[in-house]
């Protein structure tokens, strides 16, 4: 695929295309997806193993395993202080699945939705399948991207029907204060939107920032369904177990549909997600230090080599601004694959406007992140020096 | 507790789920449960690429070579779904445009009721004259005069075709010269008691298989890496 081909694309499409080019890169460092490259720990993977062991292969109930569900809606109250019963959790075959479901159950055709941006924009084609508007919600580089209720407010229309908050935001590593979730919520009340909170990196927010999850704030519990998953804290991302929380006809609707897009979860990783939801954090908060010293590291390599970021308050992700090297976003990730054979997703890829942003993650070893940082600095700097020759 | 704001109107088409669960009809041959235990001894616990481990997509096109005489590009023109209801879905999904389609079921026509009401498209069975763009479903259990009737109309109307092959299976379109606008899907686990695994495929000229691919990413990113090696040594038992 060349340079042109790239440019007629944007979204998800972006992404994956350029996913695809950099198969064909001997050497290439990824440093686009955001698939943790660690192992899912031990005790998670010896819980599936013990459920291939046995010769019976149980078709699991489509809303997900009963325990698996209790076990949801415990940490539920124990992590974020939002209680829940086992009928409020829906399983889902990973967040991804999640997103549709709620989309589906939502919106009507017509239905406005807000979204941030930038964001992961397959959230887009969800709404899209349903029907339903997306009202884009700017965030900003002086907030660093923390979606505000002020910029909320002035596109809420008697068709919104929800709002989308990610927290912490996939690619810009905002949040949402304290202070900003209770305004929001006071608007969710008032104009009766429903606040989809996805928080599936919220175990990685980083000090002195902390989580704040909407559905545990006092009278949200009919106004948020919160998704979350696996994936990401217990670097399950293969195993495609994520999960719903909401008011249960809600779940109820949920449900209903799943049971047409992909049936039940797999039960070997219903399982495996069991043991993970009944054990300890140790593992998240072993993890939590190793992506800490790798966003320590990335962090001043790309200020090193001139690209300038906000501080991201939590998540996998650095989203930095190219512009000091004169190249729009999508030529730069380019040219980094071809030069530097590192592979990292221009801004297009999660909103039309971010032509100047890189979404950089973190999902590698300290060393090959070394290595990633000395390939990258020489093209970056050389296209930044001809840039400033050029002005 | 009820939501605060009303669910979707296409919610009201939909049937309840119960809470129950379902044996394996069969116990699950021991080779396919070491695969998948050894795919988890390597790490097999990451995304796969979003059509499927590249042997089982190769297996799959080899199968249906063999089985229907079918020919598929195992890397452009095959993609692993969540069980067959992954693929069935994404397929009503993305060959009818939504609101404006009719789905004609030869048999079996529950299997689709979700997926049309979600779609907001109708769903007929055989003895149905819809005037409406039409997705024929083909599975077991059609009458064959019916099939032939049906593929033959849908040939000389240009109308896309759904051939869910497995067991009692007989007739692809492919044999009637539809082999351009057919979709195949299939169910990989099922017949050998590994419902539970959620192993499903959906093959198709490359060229079709472009925006089915793209919507299967869009629905669930992949399907669980750890039951495709499972499936895999499935396939290779029992080939």
């Amino acid at each position: 695929m060349t340079l042109d081909e790239i440019r007629a694309l944007d979204g998800a499409k972006l992404r994956y295309a350029l996913m695809d080019l950099a198969k064909g890169v001997p050497d290439a460092i990824a440093l686009g997806r955001g698939d943790p490259d660690l192992a899912t720990p031990d005790f998670v993977v010896e819980a599936g193993k013990e459920a291939l062991r046995r010769p019976e292969q149980p078709l699991q109930p489509v809303a997900g395993m009963p325990e698996l569900r209790a076990a949801i809606a415990d940490r539920s109250a124990a992590d974020h202080g939002r209680s829940a019963d086992a009928e409020q959790v829906l399983v889902t075959t990973g967040g991804q699945e999640g997103l549709f479901l709620i989309m589906s159950a939502l919106l009507d055709p017509g239905d406005e939705i807000l979204v941030p941006d930038p964001r992961y924009t397959s959230y887009d084609q969800a709404i899209e399948h349903a029907g339903g508007v997306s009202v884009t919600v700017p965030t900003q580089p002086e907030d660093a991207f923390d979606l505000r209720a002020d910029a909320i407010e002035p596109l809420i229309t008697d068709k919104t029907k929800a709002l989308l908050l990610v927290s912490p935001s996939n690619p810009t590593g905002g949040i949402v204060t304290r202070e900003q979730a209770q305004k929001i919520a006071e608007l969710a009340k008032k104009h009766d939107f429903i606040v989809i909170a996805d928080e599936i990196y919220g175990k990685f927010v980083w000090p002195p920032h902390e989580h704040v999850s909407m559905g545990a704030l006092p009278g949200m519990e009919d106004h948020v369904i919160t998704l979350s998953g696996f994936s990401k804290a217990w670097a399950m991302t293969g195993w495609r177990v994520g999960y719903l929380i909401a008011p249960s006809d809600a779940i109820d609707a949920m449900a209903r549909i799943k049971a047409s897009t992909t049936g039940p979860v797999a039960n070997v990783s219903q399982s495996a997600a069991l043991a993970a939801a009944r054990g300890s954090d140790a593992c998240i908060d072993a993890f939590r230090e190793i992506y800490a010293e790798r966003r320590e590291l990335l962090g001043r390599g790309l200020r090193d080599m001139g690209l300038d970021y906000t501080d991201p308050r939590g998540g996998f992700f650095f989203w930095a601004d190219s512009s000091s090297t004169g190249l729009r976003a999508l030529e730069l990730s380019y040219l980094l694959l071809e030069e530097a054979r590192v592979l990292v997703f221009p801004g297009t890829g999660f909103g039309q406007r971010w032509s100047d942003y890189l979404r950089i993650t973190t999902l590698q070893p300290t060393d090959v992140l070394r290595e990633a940082i000395e390939r990258m600095t020489p093209v970056v700097q050389r296209y930044a020096s001809e840039a400033k020759a050029r002005a | 507790m009820p939501l605060a704001v009303p669910l979707a109107k296409r919610i009201a088409r939909l049937d309840p789920v119960g809470d129950a669960g379902m044996a394996s009809a069969a116990p699950v041959p021991a080779a396919a449960r070491d695969a998948a235990m050894d795919a988890l001894d390597r790490g097999e616990t990451h995304y796969t690429d979003r059509p499927g481990i590249v042997p089982l997509r190769e297996r799959v096109a080899e199968r249906l070579q063999a089985d229907h005489g079918v020919q598929v590009d195992s890397k452009q023109g095959v993609v692993i779904t969540c069980g067959v209801t992954e693929a069935r879905f994404v397929a009503v999904q993305q060959l009818l445009a939504s609101g404006a389609g009719t789905v004609v079921a030869l048999a079996h026509p529950e299997r689709l009721a979700g997926a049309c009401a979600i779609r907001d498209v109708s769903l007929v069975g055989p003895d149905a004259d819809p005037s409406s763009p039409v997705l024929v479903y083909l599975c077991e259990g059609a009458d064959p005069a019916q099939r032939d009737a049906w593929l033959a109309r849908a040939q000389a109307a240009d109308w896309p075709v759904v051939a869910e092959v497995g067991p009692g299976f007989d007739g692809h379109p492919a044999a009637y010269g539809l082999h351009d606008r057919t979709v195949t899907i299939g169910d990989v686990g099922t017949p050998h008691g590994a419902e539970a695994w959620r192993i499903g495929f959906l093959a198709a000229p490359a060229a079709t298989t472009g925006p089915l691919r793209d919507f299967k990413q869009a629905l669930t990113i992949c399907t669980t890496n750890v039951t495709q090696w499972g499936a895999l040594a499935l396939m290779e038992a029992t080939a």
